[in-house]
């Protein structure tokens, strides 16, 4: 009987395959939720969550039902967290790996994408999605519980990204990054902005950077753009490496995305540009550190002032003053081999700081190295972020 | 027999107050679907009618990690069943190499959600196990792959690669390459389903070479060629990055070179077909001489034999040394003299998914009018 079954799947794909291969646009329809890799988070402000699958190209946008809206106004806060999700996952916690967090905007519950893949993180060129695919979405409660999300059983549409990366383009053999497809970066950050959501990836375009917007819910609204950017640590332009971390914001009254790059080019792009044009320049205001891959970044409001905190892997924690972006009229476009010009940084005294995510007024959430060497989940309080 | 096999790997782990009644079975038999789960058996049935829908399993029976469980970290994620009175676990994720695991059965508890049971001797039972390192013999690779022949025809359908171990759910094709003579991979070669076409021991992946491009006159035929050209050599690697269901790593990269022979656009033709017939009170095999090389696994399971005189079908073994296209049978037991019939099921294939009822590059016959149940048969006297 089984084996019969099997014959039948095999048969029946054969067969339907041949006739969806020759109608390769037709999207197949998926009734259950399977996703190759977690590449990145993000909630809309009602609720959806969606999800980044580099390995499959593909964005989800899921309904995760929690309508109710939490009271608690602090943070969960949890020491050991990756002792802790080794324990729920049945792995050791020198393996487990956080790979992006986010907030449900109404029930305060944090989502983390989670893999086994920690141990071979040996160096400061890597990322979380360049050592394993994230595969477990965990949910902490306000009250501090933690479980692992049955993401199987949810409802979902999904929309695929144009063209990602192809999966057999490798960084070089001889490097830190050696074996590792550069598909894991098609995905690298989601942003999301009056019903728009803004992908940051690499695409298989001869400029490989690419920003794509989709409407949401998806329609067949959706726009393709290839990025480039002057690095002026480097003293070339850029079209190769991906934005790392962005955020959608209104700078001088027009909508644009403040963006960060690894060796850490801070970049604005106009959004008006995405809708029409095939190829972007961005404009390069600030050069901040090298060997530096920006984590996240989050918009926050200090003493009625406006901020931006950005997390890092070997910068500090860092505010940016948005009067300062503002003020930054022309891109920098001359050679310089320091890595420290242009826009104005404040260094924030809270080391260890990775994941970072809009918790509420008062609080941003993070992940904290703690000196024992175990992860914490941290709240940092915006009334002290200057 | 079969049963006691089955029971006696399983580690039975009495429990520490040596209570003959309530016992803790965890399978830890790698190559068994159930391994990592955990199974309760009480000295009473759980009567499955009497399980409120309410019931917190995850407060009765915990799996947890390291020696003792730790205050404030939660057990591992999993799913709980009554089966036949037994309460099951099975973990989400499996269990790992190196890592020692607890299983708590809170007695109390489950006294107070289930109140219709008798009651047990203690409040709480423990007992803890230990998952083995994983030798380097112990690592998966693959043990073999099909097609053996190193020349196969240019319209090909599968691959099948046989591992040592059960593979992980990740999606094989990221570690697939088909290299062409010039050491290039060849683009959109494969069917690229993204938890691959597996046996249900997840042993076997059956590679689909993309049937689209293998026949002609349709769209990606025309548009992209055929994937695997005549007379060339190619090379089929799996990288050693593939992760068995442990998430432990294969042994080592494995390779297949092949050169590719004309394709065949012809259905199988049973006329074709040679019998060599063994004598009466042996156990040599029957030769059966086939016009071309079949789907090897589909050879094993298509090909039948019948005793006549009570239309059984015998029972023996389907063999296939990789040289020529000499299938042999071995009976179980000696062949007696009599009638007898080889039956070839209508859906047998050769490489190229030729059955006897149709050829592959064919337009595909509208409405089903394939009978795909039917069966041919050669009859033989021996």
């Amino acid at each position: 009987m089984p084996l019969n079954t099997h014959l039948k799947t095999m048969l029946f794909a054969i067969l339907t395959l041949t006739s969806v291969m020759a109608n390769s646009n037709e999207n197949i329809t998926k009734n259950k939720l399977e996703l190759s890799s977690i590449s990145a988070l993000e909630f809309s402000p009602e609720g959806t969550l969606f999800i980044g699958d580099s390995i499959q190209g593909e964005i989800f946008a899921v309904q995760m039902n929690e309508t109710k809206a939490s009271k608690d106004l602090t943070p969960p806060s949890i020491d050991d967290l990756e002792g802790k999700i080794a324990a729920l996952i049945g792995a050791k916690t020198s393996d487990v790996l956080i790979h992006d967090l986010a907030v449900h905007p109404i029930s305060k519950n944090v989502y983390l994408a989670i893999s086994t893949g920690r141990a071979n993180w040996n160096n400061r060129w890597h990322t979380p999605n360049m050592l394993a695919n994230a595969s477990v979405l965990v949910r902490i409660k306000p009250n501090n519980t933690i479980e692992a999300v049955d993401i199987e059983t949810f409802t979902f549409t999904s929309t695929k990204i144009s063209n990602p990366i192809g999966i057999k383009k490798q960084y070089p053999q001889k490097g830190p990054r050696a074996g590792v497809s550069r598909r894991v970066n098609a995905i690298t950050e989601l942003a999301y902005k009056n019903h728009k959501l803004y992908v940051a990836g690499l695409s298989n375009e001869e400029f490989a950077s690419s920003m794509w917007t989709f409407s949401y819910p998806f329609t067949d609204h959706k726009t393709a753009t290839t990025l480039e950017i002057f690095h002026g640590a480097h003293n070339r332009n850029e079209t190769h490496a991906p934005v790392r971390t962005f955020l959608p914001y209104t700078l001088n009254g027009k909508e644009q995305l403040l963006a960060a790059y690894l060796c850490t080019p801070i970049v604005t792009i106009d959004i008006d540009l995405l809708n029409d044009t095939k190829h972007v320049i961005g404009k390069t205001i600030g050069e901040i550190g090298s060997a530096n891959i920006p984590i996240d970044m989050v918009a926050y409001k200090h003493n009625g002032q406006d901020k931006i905190l950005m997390s890092n892997t070997q910068m500090p924690l860092m505010t940016f003053n948005v009067k300062d972006i503002e003020s930054i009229k022309k891109s920098l476009s001359t050679a310089d081999d320091v890595y420290n010009l242009g826009l104005k940084y404040e260094a924030m005294p809270r080391g260890g700081i990775q994941q970072i995510d809009d918790f509420n007024d008062k609080y941003v959430i993070s992940t904290k190295r703690m000196g024992g060497g175990s992860l914490s989940l941290w709240a940092l309080k915006k009334s002290w972020l200057y | 027999m079969s049963v006691l096999r089955l029971i006696l790997p399983l580690l039975i782990l009495c429990l520490a107050a040596c209570s003959h009644h309530v016992q803790i079975d965890f399978n830890d038999q790698t190559f068994n679907q159930n391994y990592g789960t955990v199974k309760l058996n009480l000295p009473f049935d759980i009567d499955e009618t009497a399980v409120p829908s309410t019931v917190k399993w995850g407060e009765i029976l915990m799996l947890h990690v390291g020696k003792t469980p730790k205050e404030g970290y939660p057990a591992v994620s999993g799913k709980y069943l009554v089966d036949q009175g037994n309460l099951i676990f099975k973990p989400r994720f499996p269990p790992v190499p190196e890592q020692s695991y607890t299983v708590v059965f809170n007695a109390k508890q489950f006294a107070k959600q289930l109140p219709n049971h008798p009651t047990l001797a203690k409040l709480t039972y423990q007992t803890g196990f230990y998952i083995e390192p994983v030798e380097f013999e112990k690592i998966a690779s693959v043990t073999a792959s099909l097609p053996f022949a190193d020349k196969v025809p240019a319209n090909l359908l599968r691959f099948y690669l046989y591992f040592s171990h059960p593979m992980s759910l990740d999606n094989p094709y990221n570690y697939l390459t088909l290299l062409d003579e010039n050491h290039q991979p060849v683009k959109d070669a494969f069917v690229e389903l993204q938890q691959g076409l597996w046996d249900q021991k997840r042993t076997r992946l059956t590679v689909l070479i993309h049937p689209g491009r293998i026949k002609r006159g349709v769209g990606p035929n025309i548009k992209l060629g055929n994937v695997l050209k005549q007379n060339q050599r190619y090379r089929l690697i799996l990288n050693k990055g593939f992760k068995d269901y442990r998430a432990v790593q294969m042994k080592n990269d494995f390779h297949k070179d092949f050169v590719v022979t004309e394709p065949i656009y012809k259905k199988l033709d049973l006329t074709q077909w040679t019998l060599y017939l063994p004598e009466p009170d042996s156990f040599t095999p029957l030769r059966i001489n086939v016009e071309r090389t079949l789907d090897p696994v589909l050879a094993h399971r298509m090909i039948t034999l019948m005793d006549m005189s009570d239309h059984s079908i015998i029972a023996g073994k389907m063999s296939f040394n990789g040289v020529g296209n000499d299938y042999f049978f071995t009976p179980n037991q000696k062949w007696k003299s009599g009638t007898y019939r080889v039956q070839v099921e209508n859906k047998l294939e050769d490489l190229a998914g030729n059955t006897l009822a149709w050829s592959f590059d064919e337009a595909m016959p509208q409405n089903n009018k394939i009978d795909h149940n039917r069966r041919h048969s050669i009859p033989f006297s021996l």
